[in-house]
């Protein structure tokens, strides 16, 4: 069976499409031989002469990126102009001396000469320019270009970096690093990185980095063999990213910051929110660490000391850090049995600093006891045998109804990349333990959330139930002064509709009492109705944390506040006055 | 279909050597190409290295290829097409996105394309086809399935979307539905609508280039309506409404005239037009910015937006300053070639021909040109029809494939992003190819088996 042979009809006739388009295809190659000789036979010199002498490179303008500016004024980023040393390697390298050339550059610029030439020699080797330095200043640049004849291939231009108020940390506004070649392959669906390309890492300058990129510009240069750039062939201007204009109160969070630093001298953070629209105030994670590191480059030194730091000065605790709340969760718990008609506000029971269950002892934390008690000095004094008992009348799915219905388990959808979610009560899949109830009532357990969550209830009780969503950007403003975004707050997440209007209140009250008489007596600042709630949570290593949350004024709620130093012993007296310093300053500043 | 052994003097001695030797030298073309383009990066070394275990990966499936009897492909063209479309619809949901596209599986250690390997196995459904419908395929009735089968393959890929991928279906499709027997009309027809499709693209594009640069407030006009028209929207809509309505009406006219022309004919006209205009808005929406760009830069050289005509001009040079004997191997001085790092890939040609010059540009060709020759020397050959058609069909696929990739790199093209076979960097490619060869191979080896 051979169709040559068999089907001879058919075979002709294909055979001569075949030939056909054969030939056709035949035709076409010949035509590109021609075009081949054409371009590198005839044209030669012309294009020899081309690339000889028109050596054009593509040099990018890095936009500046987009300015960064706090509620009070201060601008937390922006940019410097600062000049760039680049080498062009199209030097006569018979008559280059590479020791020489680097030893005095590196005179003039203060920059080691063995990395100059180094640098200097890759740039030769893979024919393409090399940036020598970022860091001329002004002198220097008129020095170099005194002496530019001795340098040939040296060229400096202009550029943009990177610059942040003192204080300023990796977790507010965030910081860049150059990108990867990992990202520049997948994640540049829009093309507009390429390999110098710096980004957002953390913060807001990573979830606003669209925004504040900007539009790299750039130039086609084209440089003759002894390195004076010719003309210019083309070049666009880079388009500034936009600026944002945060919520942030700059005094406000240098006071928290030092407040952490100094006084309780412990990691913690302090995150404050404004309860009428939830932006938010405060938002501090200590220790921290300089972003401007990462702009110079220095950060390589440090890289490996801040990995091992047992402070972890890498986490930003006010949305990543989870921890127990302790005793600042009593005040669900105390909403929790009001609402489930498990309590009144007479109910009294008595403390005599332990409480038994079955064959357990959990104990209070004033070991006195605190005698007996009514609901609202209960919340005062912080008393755990009363909530343990709030406890075994509520059980624990009912704790853990309410502790989903304030969100604990949700994140609070804050506009900043990886938030941390907390943990309910009775997580789904766990197992329960019969003293689960007593752990839970006093906000241990499985329990965990984030200082940012814990701000956010503080908000949403001052609030009575209406759960927002913390902001941190108000506006956003083109270079051309055009309002790109704009987020008034105000943007609801959730309503508790279903509690009495009576529970909020006795639960206001008995927050109030906390400052004005109880445990939160440090938070009390002269002149402000203050309410609030300590806590002090167990740990399963170390002292235990301390916590405050609360808000003020008490009357008409303006702010609220979350306070956690990591191990700092007393909630009361570690956290609170801590809050205090916020709120005031909140009070000086005439916020309310 | 007695023979599948490997281990045989007489398959030694209907092997193809010229063909192995073309595409070896192609190989040896493109490592050197390779390791030349990639030295500007700084690690040539591992470029070479992947490449070079690309290779051994493509023997591998060649040896595959070529052990069964490709007559045991036929018969099995239907579940080669469900294969392909299986591949591409995973790819569509497990892939990953590179460059833009959702068109590569990541396994493990390398990036596999599909497309490169759907390519082949269209050409092995579709000669299966053909054969099976030798005598009907004068009629156009019969190139309806085909033609859906084609369209459904080609949606898939812009899906991803990957426009330059499916760039080499059609003239191949085309070939074969010609070889077969088809009538030029049926694919006269067929190439209309393939016009209408990516013309009118290309023709908005001009005109929105035009609306830019003149300042004659005529021509302003006249460019602003095409413009309109061509550019999606109401506009589009209406005129093409129109020209259906006014074929309609000339069918009429003609009718009373005398000159009855069947209505089919006005039909089947109004529905090539409409539904090429309906696939254009598709082709341009799978447009990249950066394709976009390439296509202003081929209709409007002068413009050079943004740089994408960078490459090409400075292909042209490195090209042009070879000379006669090339600026030697690892020689080639020219700048990295413009924003996209594709020297290694697409534009590997320019890199030899810089450092190779004419000579050895030309010896790249005629080697490319004896792997298509061989392929045609085979298609002709072959003891059957399904084997003529997939060699044949091989064959253009190559000749395509270096034509648009040669095309490009001297500036004769738009930049469309296929790569030379054998010669660029890639490892779907380097075993799309393999596998193809062992095709080309397999026909040859058994012209004369029972």
């Amino acid at each position: 069976m051979v169709w040559q042979l068999h089907e001879q009809l058919a075979y002709q006739d294909f055979v001569g499409r075949l030939k056909r388009s054969f030939g056709i295809i035949t035709a076409v190659f010949i035509f590109l031989a021609v075009q081949l000789f054409i371009y590198q036979v005839i044209w030669r010199s012309y294009y020899l002469q081309r690339a000889e002498v028109n050596r054009t490179q593509i040099f990018y303008e890095p936009a500046p990126r987009g300015n960064i500016y706090s509620v009070d004024g201060i601008k937390l980023a922006g940019s410097k102009k600062v000049f760039q040393l680049l080498f062009y390697p199209f030097v006569d390298v018979t008559r280059f001396n590479l020791q020489q050339f680097a030893g005095e550059l590196s005179r003039i610029i203060n920059y080691p000469a063995p990395a100059i030439a180094r640098q200097v020699a890759e740039a030769l080797r893979e024919q393409r320019a090399a940036v020598l330095s970022d860091k001329i200043d002004r002198t220097t640049f008129f020095l170099l270009k005194e002496q530019q004849w001795r340098f040939p291939g040296l060229s400096i231009i202009e550029a943009a970096q990177r610059e942040y108020q003192p204080g300023c940390s990796i977790h507010l506004p965030g910081y860049l690093s150059n990108i990867t070649r990992e990202e520049l392959y997948h994640h540049n669906e829009d093309q507009v990185y390429h390999a110098e390309s710096i980004v957002g890492r953390a913060g807001l300058e990573r979830s606003y980095e669209k925004n504040l990129r900007g539009i790299d510009g750039g130039w086609q240069i084209e440089v003759d063999a002894s390195g004076r750039q010719k003309r210019i062939v083309k070049y666009l201007q880079p388009v500034p990213g936009d600026d944002l204009y945060l919520t942030i109160n700059w005094h406000w969070q240098k006071i928290a910051e030092n407040a952490l630093a100094t006084q309780a001298g412990r990691p913690g953070a302090v995150v404050a929110i404004d309860i009428p629209t939830d932006a938010v105030r405060v938002f501090v994670s200590y220790p921290s660490i300089n972003p401007d590191l990462f702009v110079s480059g220095d950060y390589l030194n440090f890289w490996s000391d801040w990995i091992h730091d047992k402070r972890y000065p890498l986490l930003n605790r006010c949305t990543q850090g989870l921890y127990p709340p302790g005793s600042t969760f009593k005040v669900i718990t105390f909403l929790a049995a009001l609402q489930e008609a498990k309590a009144t506000p007479d109910l009294s029971f008595y403390c005599p600093g332990y409480f038994n269950l079955g064959n357990k002892t959990f104990r209070c934390w004033q070991k006195t006891g605190h005698g007996r008690l009514n609901l609202i000095r209960a919340l005062a004094e912080s008393c755990n045998v009363y909530f343990y008992q709030l406890g075994l009348r509520l059980g624990i799915e009912n704790i853990d109804r309410y502790s989903r219905l304030f969100q604990l388990d949700k994140p609070t959808q804050i506009d900043l990349p990886s938030e941390s979610v907390g943990t309910s009560a009775l997580p789904d899949n766990r197992k329960v333990y019969s003293g689960e109830a007593i752990n839970a009532s006093i906000g241990q357990g499985y329990l965990t959330a984030t200082p940012l969550r814990l701000a956010e209830l503080a908000a949403t009780i001052a609030r009575r139930g209406v759960i927002l969503r913390p902001y941190l950007v108000e506006k956003i403003i083109s270079p051309d002064g055009k309002i790109v975004y704009q987020n008034n707050g105000g943007t609801v997440i959730q309503r508790i509709d279903n509690i009495e209007p009576e529970n909020w209140s006795l639960l206001q009250q008995a927050m109030e009492q906390v400052v004005l008489n109880g445990t939160g007596r440090a938070a009390g600042v002269f002149g402000v109705r203050i309410a609030g709630k300590t806590g002090t949570a167990q740990t399963p290593r170390g002292k235990d944390h301390a916590w405050f949350i609360g808000y003020a004024p008490a009357d008409k709620p303006r702010l609220a506040i979350a306070v956690l130093v990591e191990h700092g012993g007393s909630g009361g007296a570690v956290a609170a006055p801590i809050a205090a310093e916020i709120f005031r300053a909140a009070s000086e500043d005439k916020y309310w | 279909m007695k023979d599948r052994l490997i281990i045989s003097r007489r398959f030694l001695a209907r092997m193809d050597w010229w063909l192995i030797l073309a595409a070896f030298g192609l190989l040896l073309f493109g490592l050197a190409g390779v390791y030349s383009a990639t030295m500007r990066q700084g690690i040539p070394e591992v470029y070479l290295f992947r490449q070079i275990s690309y290779i051994f990966f493509g023997i591998f499936f060649l040896i595959l290829v070529v052990s069964v009897n490709y007559q045991f492909l036929f018969g099995l063209g239907n579940i080669v097409y469900l294969f392909s479309t299986f591949l591409l619809i995973a790819v569509l949901l497990f892939g990953t996105t590179l460059r833009g596209t959702r068109g590569w599986f990541h396994l493990i250690y390398f990036y596999f394309q599909p497309t490169e390997i759907t390519k082949f196995l269209f050409i092995i459904f579709l000669a299966e086809l053909m054969v099976k419908n030798w005598r009907n395929i004068v009629h156009w009735r019969s190139l309806i399935y085909p033609t859906a089968m084609l369209l459904f393959q080609v949606f898939l890929i812009l899906l991803q979307p990957d426009f330059s991928a499916t760039l080499v279906y059609f003239p191949v499709f085309l070939t074969i539905l010609f070889l077969a027997g088809a009538r030029l009309l049926h694919l006269l027809v067929i190439i209309l609508f393939g016009l209408l499709a990516g013309g009118i693209p290309l023709i908005s594009t001009l005109a929105g280039l035009e609306l830019k640069v003149i300042t004659d407030p005529f021509w302003l006009k006249v460019w602003k309506a095409i413009f309109l028209v061509t550019a999606g929207g109401q506009y589009t809509l209406l005129t093409t409404g129109a020209i259906v309505l006014l074929i309609f009406f000339f069918w009429y006219i003609l009718s009373q005239l005398r000159y009855r022309i069947p209505f089919i004919y006005a039909l089947v006209l109004s529905l090539i037009i409409i539904s090429g205009t309906v696939a254009s808005r598709m082709v341009v929406h799978s447009l990249k910015e950066y394709q976009r760009r390439r296509l202003i830069v081929f209709l409007s050289p002068s413009t050079d937006p943004l740089g994408a005509g960078y490459n090409v001009l400075q292909s042209k040079i490195a090209i042009g300053s070879g000379g006669i004997f090339g600026r030697g191997l690892f020689g080639g001085t020219q700048s990295h070639l413009g924003f996209l790092p594709e020297q290694h890939t697409d534009f590997i040609f320019a890199v030899i021909a810089e450092e190779l010059g004419f000579l050895g540009s030309l010896w790249l060709l005629s080697f490319y040109f004896l792997l298509v020759y061989r392929a045609y020397i085979i298609a002709r050959d072959a003891r059957d029809k399904f084997g003529s058609l997939i060699a044949a069909g091989i064959c253009s696929a190559f000749a395509f494939y270096g034509i648009i990739n040669v095309g490009m790199v001297l500036g004769l093209m738009p930049a469309t992003g296929l790569p030379l076979p054998f010669v660029s960097y890639g490892g779907s490619q380097i075993v799309g190819s393999f596998i193809a060869l062992g095709l080309l191979l397999n026909i040859r080896i058994r012209k004369f088996t029972v």
